[in-house]
């Protein structure tokens, strides 16, 4: 058995509110988003949202054996996140790093890749979502680029774990309808084509596997739009925790945001499913919560969710963008 | 050692280790001295120490007037980082984010964040700055 011994999550300090985007592009706005301070980077936040799961979990940075992480909006081809969360928690040397994108589902991937690592070392593993989306003023999706981190350390066990991890699933498809490069706005093509084909086809799938006939109680669930993660969970009666409101679409890091979330506020005992769906299929990982749940020894996704500024459309999109001063970049 | 100095004092910049006299407890952050600034012991012997990632604003001046893409008021403050065991605490030098004027003065508690400071190229290089806890902007 695989544990989660410590979870966290961090949301930036700003937000846009959608109606003042929707006030200048049209539309409708409900809600909030996210806006990453100028000088927070993917590094920055997943190193918040992994100091306050490692903080629950009581366990030093030098201990851990792996770092993943999971982003389908890292702007470098070369680079990563991994290795530098790794070194500013102290994890250098023996270290796995890995850097899973591309799609939603790397964040359900991250957390099977760390479990496999745990039973097979018998070492702790960090993993960790991180994501920015891109706000593009001629796009839709432009009030609904949101930000945020979440994170959890997995052990081969604990004294008083957060959750059992009972079960794991995925559905390869190969469908891909909402696709987009680096840094510019998605391509989000027919809705009703991919919720009948895409989610509807891969993560039912997926969640039954990770289920195998448990009934959970509790769900989050990370997909490129609201309306597709409540499709993701069709097939689920339980609550949907989700923070989509106030965060914004936070890429693969909502699936490990809105986790942290869950486990701090939900009792122990409850069965929980964690869905991902995205380009290519959809992941699912099943748990059970125990008595490690709660906000104690770190700030919680509460207090982040409730310790905000509001900002303005203009520095919404300003603070995703380096600035530059006479040829120098400034943060 | 030769490179940026941003990679040799990378340990300090990204875990807050100081450097402490064995002569008279003075604390360097984030340079390691060869000469104690303060007892004048050299070549000194320091040894590192664990700076704590609490501290608090010794003094502080508002920088208004500065290139046009960088935000104004830029709070920029003194503060004295305690070690995490015994000894003196460090006096770090460093920006102030996400922090209103009003919300700062000599004897407010600051907490480091992991922030950008600069980019290196299109690298971005990220170190510690300050703010007031987070919950206190709730």
């Amino acid at each position: 058995m695989v544990v989660i011994d410590g979870h966290g999550g961090y949301v930036p300090l700003y937000r846009v509110d959608r109606s003042e985007v929707a006030a200048q592009h049209g539309g409708r706005g409900r809600g909030e988003s996210a806006v990453p301070a100028r000088d927070e980077n993917h590094v920055t936040m997943a190193c918040e949202a992994a100091d306050n799961a490692l903080a629950r979990a009581d366990v030093a940075g030098a201990d851990l054996g792996a770092v993943v992480t999971a982003s389908v909006s890292d702007p470098f081809a070369e680079h990563g996140i991994a290795a530098h969360v790794a070194y500013r928690l102290g994890a250098t040397g023996d270290v796995r790093t890995t850097d899973l994108r591309g799609s939603r589902r790397a964040a359900t991937d991250a957390l099977a890749s760390a479990r496999e690592f745990v039973v097979a070392n018998d070492a702790p593993a960090l993993v960790v979502g991180v994501d920015v989306l891109p706000a593009d003023p001629d796009s839709d999706d432009v009030a609904e680029a949101g930000a945020g981190a979440g994170a959890v350390v997995l052990r081969p066990e604990a004294d008083e774990p957060a959750a059992d991890l009972t079960g794991f699933g995925q559905a390869t498809t190969g469908f891909v309808e909402h696709h987009r490069r680096h840094g510019e706005a998605a391509e989000t093509g027919d809705a009703k084509f991919e919720g009948r084909h895409g989610v509807g086809e891969a993560a039912p799938a997926a969640t039954e596997r990770a289920l195998d006939g448990a009934a959970p109680v509790k769900a989050v669930a990370a997909a490129p739009s609201g309306r597709l993660a409540g499709a993701a969970l069709g097939g689920v009666d339980a609550e949907q925790v989700s923070t989509r409101e106030q965060v914004g679409d936070a890429g693969a890091a909502a699936a490990l945001l809105d986790l942290a979330h869950l486990l701090e506020t939900a009792d122990a005992g409850d069965t929980a499913v964690v869905v991902a769906y995205g380009a290519g299929g959809a992941g699912a990982v099943a748990l059970q919560t125990a008595d490690g749940v709660g906000t104690t020894d770190a700030r919680s996704v509460a207090t982040y969710l409730d310790a905000k500024e509001e900002t303005t459309y203009a520095k919404h999109l300003e603070y995703r963008e380096p600035v530059e001063y006479e040829g120098v970049k400034t943060p | 050692m030769s490179g940026p100095r941003y990679e040799r004092s990378k340990r300090q910049d990204q875990h807050l280790i100081g450097f402490e006299c064995q002569a008279c407890g003075w604390v360097s952050f984030p340079e390691e001295k060869r000469t104690c600034k303060r007892c004048g012991d050299a070549p000194a012997e320091m040894e590192e120490v664990q700076l704590a990632e609490r501290g608090e604003i010794q003094t502080f001046v508002v920088q208004q007037y500065l290139p046009d893409d960088i935000e104004t008021p830029q709070p920029v403050a003194i503060v004295d980082l305690p070690q995490e065991g015994e000894g003196e605490p460090a006096r770090a030098y460093g920006l102030l984010t996400e922090t209103d004027l009003e919300e700062i003065d000599v004897g407010t508690e600051v907490v480091a964040r992991f922030r950008e400071l600069f980019s290196d190229g299109e690298r971005p290089i990220n170190s510690f700055k300050f703010s007031v806890p987070r919950e206190e902007k709730a």
